[in-house]
């Protein structure tokens, strides 16, 4: 699988990255009467798998843009182990969205390979790893296909490939799997957060399931909207690896009920 | 990627059985088209001196491309001038049109203008043309180039805004610069629209330098088209715009061909 992912020799040199946001306030607009965001405080620890679930426009993708060097903070700031993350680095931290948004007029191979030419590598060694990546996501038989050759699910896929390809300290997800049928959902979802689990990639993953937003969390941020905020941090602390079990659990269902209350549009206001 | 099963009847043909159909259809239509030209013309329908008749007119390019070296040199004139005028027009229309749809100063300042030049009749212009540039092939290359880059411009336009956001956002989050931007969003995104725009700059460039000719110069097709209808030569007049029309034609073919090739990608994006 990938014996040599980033987070491995790092615990073995005892060099955890650390992705911090501090006091974060997103104003989308100057005149907004209110931020997008504010008051944010969150660490991420390198190995981490965090989920982030709250009610619709409750400034989740913000957060997560923010994250990734994407939005200029009002106020307050992100740090990677104390540097301010002034503009995207893919190689610190890598997105997938939730629309495919694979370039449909490059194949497959190139979408993959196109963050390590933007970062200034050979072409035929980002080639080469491009296509590797897509082994690892199950995809090297559709290399040379163009993005709208492929299904949603796998053009998915495409999209977590295009992002490991630059191994990445952290993964960020938003609802990667939204977009997909039900079914498509459940299993691609399973398949692909088992991978990256096993390989020990730190993950922040937003999404609008709570089985998935539990089940894969090392620790669950929960927000709130008007304006958005964390209203609670969840530790799930069930060790790996976990098997179906975990969900017929007392604590599952614990967790599924304070989640769901939580993230009620007409509850969240109160919830604090 | 299971497809839509097909309702429509005219559908059902396969598409190579289609083709060859259609193909024939439309030979059809057009030797119906020129028999029917000799028939009314034989029987005095229609006026065999003014309208020519087909049988005529292949009489006329015989004798046009036997002796004649005036065809010769009308032609390589022409084409001469309309290539120039094209390689100004895409000189001026693609960063014309890149800069109006790249920076929203130029565009504010400067888009109305290229849309109310495009939608005027500029033919009534072509005065203004000789005064600049004289009766000979200035006029006919500036007034093509006119037609053409105006074309260009908007399309390239079209083009760049017809490119989603998302994948300005994607571009900058995997690290690409303005650079990077450019040449792998903004430049394949808009390439469809770029090619139409280049076609019909051609075709523009062309209209323009044909009419530049007939009225305000003495070289090239468009001069010596008028120069034979003024002398009732009919038969010759029809032969060169024949050949205008079969040459726009296959320009255009060959055209959508290369098209095809370089944007691949484009009959894989399911709408
Ligand atoms: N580009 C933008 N410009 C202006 N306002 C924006 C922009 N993007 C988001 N917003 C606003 O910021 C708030 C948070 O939006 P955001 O997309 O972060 O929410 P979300 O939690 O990701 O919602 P969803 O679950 O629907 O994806 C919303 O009120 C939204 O309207
Ligand atoms: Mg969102």
């Amino acid at each position: 699988m990938l014996p040599n992912r980033t987070v491995r020799e790092t615990k073995e040199t005892k060099m955890i990255s650390h992705l911090n946001v501090e006091n974060l306030e997103i104003r989308y607009n100057v005149n907004a009467a209110e931020p997008a965001i504010t008051g944010v405080n969150l660490e991420i620890k390198q190995g981490e798998f965090v989920t982030v679930i709250g009610p619709s426009g409750c400034g989740k993708s913000t957060l997560l843009h923010a994250m990734g060097g994407m939005l200029s903070p009002s106020s307050g700031g992100i740090y990677l182990d104390g540097i301010e993350m002034a503009r995207p680095d893919p190689r610190q931290a890598a997105f997938v969205f939730q629309d495919y948004s694979l370039f449909p007029w490059k194949k497959v191979v190139d979408n993959v390979a196109m963050g390590l030419r933007f970062a200034g590598e050979d072409k035929k060694v980002a080639l080469e790893k491009a296509r590797a990546e897509l082994g690892f996501v199950g995809l090297a038989d559709k290399a040379d296909k163009y993005p709208g050759e492929l299904s949603g699910g796998m053009q998915q896929r495409v999209a977590v490939a295009r992002a490991l390809a630059l191994k990445p300290k952290f993964l960020l997800m938003d609802e990667p799997f939204g977009a997909l049928d039900e079914q498509t959902r459940r299993s691609l979802g399973q398949e692909l957060t088992q991978i990256l689990h096993d390989a020990g990639q730190s993950v922040v993953l937003i999404t609008h399931s709570l089985e998935e937003a539990i089940f894969w969390a090392d620790r669950i941020v929960v927000m709130k909207a008007g304006p958005g905020e964390i209203s609670k941090e969840i530790v799930v602390d069930e060790p790996w690896p976990r098997s179906l079990e975990f969900m017929t659990t007392a604590r599952f269902d614990d967790l599924r009920a304070e989640l769901f209350h939580r993230i009620q549009p007409t509850t969240a206001s109160e919830a604090k | 990627m299971v497809k839509a099963p097909r309702k429509l009847p005219a559908a059902r043909l396969d598409p190579s059985a289609l083709a060859r159909k259609a193909a024939l259809y439309r030979t059809l239509l057009v030797i119906g088209f020129f028999v029917l030209w000799e028939v009314l013309a034989n029987i005095g329908a229609i006026d065999e001196r003014s309208a020519s008749k087909p049988t005529a007119i292949l009489a006329a390019f015989g004798e046009m491309f036997a002796g004649n070296t005036d065809t010769y040199q009308a032609l390589s004139d022409t084409l001469y001038v309309l290539v120039i005028a094209f390689i100004i027009a895409v000189a001026i229309g693609m960063p014309l049109g890149l800069a109006l749809a790249l920076n929203a100063t130029i565009r504010e300042a400067y888009m109305s203008i290229v849309i109310y030049l495009l939608g005027i009749p500029k033919t009534i212009f072509l005065p203004l043309f000789v005064l600049f540039f004289g009766l000979g092939n200035g006029s006919a290359i500036a007034f093509g180039a006119v037609l053409g880059f105006l074309q260009i411009t908007v399309n390239v336009v079209a083009g760049v805004d017809s490119i989603e956001p998302r994948f300005f956002r994607v571009a900058s989050a995997f690290g690409g610069s303005k650079w990077h931007s450019f040449v792998h969003v903004i430049l394949p995104g808009a390439a469809p629209a770029i090619f139409a725009g280049l076609w019909h700059g051609v075709r523009n460039a062309f209209i323009g330098v044909l009419i530049a000719q007939m009225f305000v110069s003495n070289i090239g097709i468009g001069y010596l088209v008028k120069v034979y209808t003024n002398n009732f030569n009919i038969d010759s007049a029809m032969v060169l715009i024949i050949i205008s029309a079969v040459a726009v034609i296959l320009l255009g073919t060959l055209w959508e061909l290369g098209e095809a090739r370089l944007t691949k990608w484009k009959s894989t994006v399911r709408s």
